[in-house]
């Protein structure tokens, strides 16, 4: 799934990477959220979401450094 | 990609037509579709919106875009509006609509939405299923969740496999429509096309989802620690939050509500303005000087009609005989000749016997020539000599008449007739007609002030009305304006409170993650919360002057080098502006039409290519009555554009036969559309267009 345009746009590329960094996220986390949401929407759906989410968030615990 | 198919049955006035479009060229993306007024031009752009978004779409098309969104009722109406009125109970309207990816999109698939409407009455639509969506993706039918409403599951799948509803103006839009862009430009609209920009409503989806998340997770693990204080301490916090949360939620609410109404009231005034100058214009003043135009009128028509009638009497036989004039003339000179003729053969035989008592001298005898012939001889000559006189002028030359038509015109009488055809025939004709045109226009404006002269005796009372209405108005915009105001502080100070908050909170939720990793989790996910509120706030100023760069591009290719060197302005909770090098600025809506037609076409364009979306522009009547030297550039500037392909809805008078030539490099195809009758309706020819 293509990732919304603000992460391709080099200008909006930056600030988003810019306050990942701030916030001590990456960028990889929200586009996995962005793909999870698209994925979910429309199909009428949101059981199994939030373990979903819990997976991406654990994912990225265990790849951001200490 | 490219709309490839459109099939429309029983959609206006099209009763069962197909549009096949060819796959685009690199540079040569225009489609034109060429269809006289009432033909089915709007309803090639209606049958977009509402064939692929169904009633989340009605709020774009012409007359509806004060609908809810989705509003049912309307939608019902407007689709029983726009069956074709010849369509039998059995037969539904369908709209039909393929997109197929171009040859440079090898990842898409082609997408085909059928959606179908079934009648009970002839325009009564079935009370229940009486709509049905098929989605078909790569050919495939996409099954809708049973579950839930088919309608909506479809409208969301089909916004995720094709575009947003919301996106879709930008690309599908009538001429007149971006023309009204200056109107609705507020900072909502603003605001709305910068989230269709960089897709800031995904974010928007995944900061409500990561909130669910939160509050989901919270609940678990308050129930199992609530000995903790650091928990304590967080779920207040937590729970201060969500209400802040809540009332900055409902001050938007209000804010956007406020904002609409503020919209309505606008266009409120700008309709009771224009009923105002319909009625005699804005000045009180216009009463007398509209009487007097009016006085001016009557005597300018009165000393026209004296004009013509003493050229008629002047005139008044040639006139009668200006038709025959030529035939007139000719008879006229021949009797003229036979007059001057007879009037020698005259003078001849009244003069014969003069000339014959030179010839012949009395007495005959004492003639030395004479004398010497007998009597009979001499009687000879002398009959010889009456002939030979008579012969003079016998038989008459041909130019003379044969008789006399004209018997009692003769000498001065003709000379005056010819001369009477002469001035008919010659400039004094012109005369004639000048006198009439005259008399023509001054009836004419005596009519239309007339007209006004008759409105204008309810002026006081009517206007009166007006701008007591209009006084109203303002008032009540002002105080909207206000209470925005007053709205926008307290969620600026709510947003800063809120700010604080989950600074807060997020330090407690990471001393409360060093403990265990659930609660890991959930620092992470208020991190990721405060992460999309900024980008979300930062993304906004971005992309507006992004717009601005690219609204400004392509308005000042369109409009006229009055324009040259300067910038379009988008300032936040203010109508679009334009700024000129020297710094001087001034509102579009104060413009003209054509600055204002330019400036939304500008706009639809630079939202189309901002979005980084290849949907194709589909745009009914684009130049309007545009003059002759912004239509091409106009042209050029769609025919330019970055897409694969732009359908150009026109009729004869707008983009055409001769304009065609000057964008012919970038035209693929063309269509015709042609109005048979009311029970065959409308047909299409491919391949056709306008004759010149």
């Amino acid at each position: 799934m293509k990732p919304p345009p603000c992460f391709e746009d080099p200008e909006a590329k930056k600030m988003v990477k810019r306050i990942c960094e701030q916030h001590q996220i990456d960028i990889e986390l929200l586009k996995d959220l962005c793909e999870l949401v698209s994925l979910y929407s429309g199909s009428g759906r949101r059981f199994g979401m939030p373990d979903e989410i819990a997976t991406i968030i654990s994912r990225f615990i265990s790849r951001a450094p200490e | 990609m490219y709309l490839s198919k459109l099939h429309l049955r029983n959609w206006r006035t099209y009763a069962d037509v197909a549009f096949d479009f060819d796959e685009p060229h690199r540079g040569s993306p225009v489609v034109l579709v060429g269809a006289l007024n009432g033909r089915g031009k709007t309803s090639f752009l209606m049958a977009l919106y509402l064939g692929i978004f169904g009633r989340f779409g009605l709020r774009y098309c012409e007359g509806y875009t004060a609908a809810a969104n989705g509003d049912s009722s309307t939608y019902r109406h407007a689709i029983e509006g726009f069956r074709r009125d010849m369509a039998t109970r059995e037969e539904p309207t369908e709209i039909d609509i393929t997109f197929a990816p171009t040859i440079s999109e090898l990842d898409e698939q082609e997408v085909r939405i059928v959606r179908r409407w079934h009648f009970t009455g002839k325009n009564s639509l079935k009370q229940n299923d009486s709509e049905e969506v098929l989605l078909y993706v790569g050919k495939k039918l996409v099954k809708l969740p049973a579950e839930s409403d088919p309608i909506t599951a479809a409208y969301e799948r089909i916004e995720k496999v094709l575009f947003p509803a919301h996106v879709a103006p930008a690309f599908f839009f009538d001429g007149e429509q971006a023309q009204r862009l200056i109107e609705n430009m507020g900072e909502t609209g603003i605001r709305k096309a910068v989230e269709v920009m960089f897709g800031t409503k995904v974010l928007d989806d995944v900061a409500k989802t990561v909130s669910e998340y939160l509050s989901r997770a919270r609940a678990n693990a308050g129930g199992a620690k609530k000995t903790s204080d650091r928990q304590q301490q967080l779920e207040s916090k937590v729970k201060e939050r969500e209400e802040l949360n809540l009332r900055i939620g409902k001050l938007q609410e209000e804010h956007v509500r406020l904002e609409q109404d503020k919209d309505g009231k606008e266009r409120e005034r700008a309709r009771l303005q224009e009923e105002l100058a319909r009625w005699g214009g804005a000045a009180g003043a216009d009463a007398a000087k509209l009487e007097a135009e009016y006085d001016k009128a009557l005597k300018a028509k009165s000393d026209a009609e004296a004009s013509l009638t003493a050229l008629v009497k002047r005139l008044g036989m040639g006139l009668a005989l200006s038709r025959l004039e030529q035939a007139v003339v000719n008879q006229l000179k021949a009797e003229e000749a036979r007059e001057s003729w007879e009037g020698l053969r005259r003078g001849t035989i009244e003069n014969k016997e003069k000339v014959l008592a030179v010839a012949m001298p009395e007495p005959a005898e004492k003639d030395p020539l004479l004398g010497q012939l007998s009597d009979d001889a001499r009687q000879k000559l002398r009959n010889r000599f009456v002939e030979a006189l008579e012969r003079i002028y016998n038989p008459p030359p041909p130019n003379c008449a044969p008789d006399f038509l004209f018997g009692h015109v003769r000498g001065d009488s003709r000379r005056k007739v010819f001369a009477t055809l002469s001035e008919v025939s010659g400039t004094n004709a012109a005369q004639a007609q000048s006198a009439v045109r005259k008399l023509r226009e001054a009836r004419d404006a005596c009519d239309a002030l007339k007209a006004k002269n008759e409105r204008i005796k309810h002026l006081p009372k009517v206007t009166n009305e007006l701008r007591d209405s209009l006084a109203a108005l303002n008032d009540e915009n002002q105080q909207i304006t206000r209470r925005l105001a007053l709205l926008e502080a307290e969620v600026k100070k709510s947003k800063a409170d809120l700010h604080t908050l989950s600074e807060d909170i997020g330090r407690v939720q990471e001393e409360l993650a060093r403990l265990e990793p659930e609660q890991k989790r959930m620092a992470v996910a208020e991190r990721i919360g405060r992460a999309l509120t900024d980008l979300l706030e930062q993304l906004q100023p971005m992309t507006t002057r992004r717009l601005e760069e690219k609204v400004t591009e392509h308005f000042v290719r369109i409009a006229d080098k009055r324009f040259r060197g300067g910038k379009v302005c988008l300032p936040p909770g203010a109508t679009p502006e334009f700024e000129w090098p020297d710094g001087n600025r001034r509102a579009f809506e104060t413009m003209g039409g054509f600055e204002k037609r330019s400036f939304g076409i500008a706009f639809s364009l630079a939202l189309a290519g901002i979005t980084q979306r290849r949907v194709p522009l589909v745009i009914d009547t684009p130049l309007g009555n545009a003059d002759s030297e912004y239509r091409p550039r106009t042209l050029q500037a769609f025919a330019e554009f970055d897409s694969d392909q732009v359908i150009i809805l026109t009729h004869d008078q707008e983009v055409t036969p001769l304009l065609v030539r000057a964008v012919k490099k970038a035209v693929n195809q063309t269509f015709l559309v042609t109005f048979k009758s009311r029970e065959e309706g409308s047909f299409v020819e491919a391949g056709e267009y306008f004759e010149e």
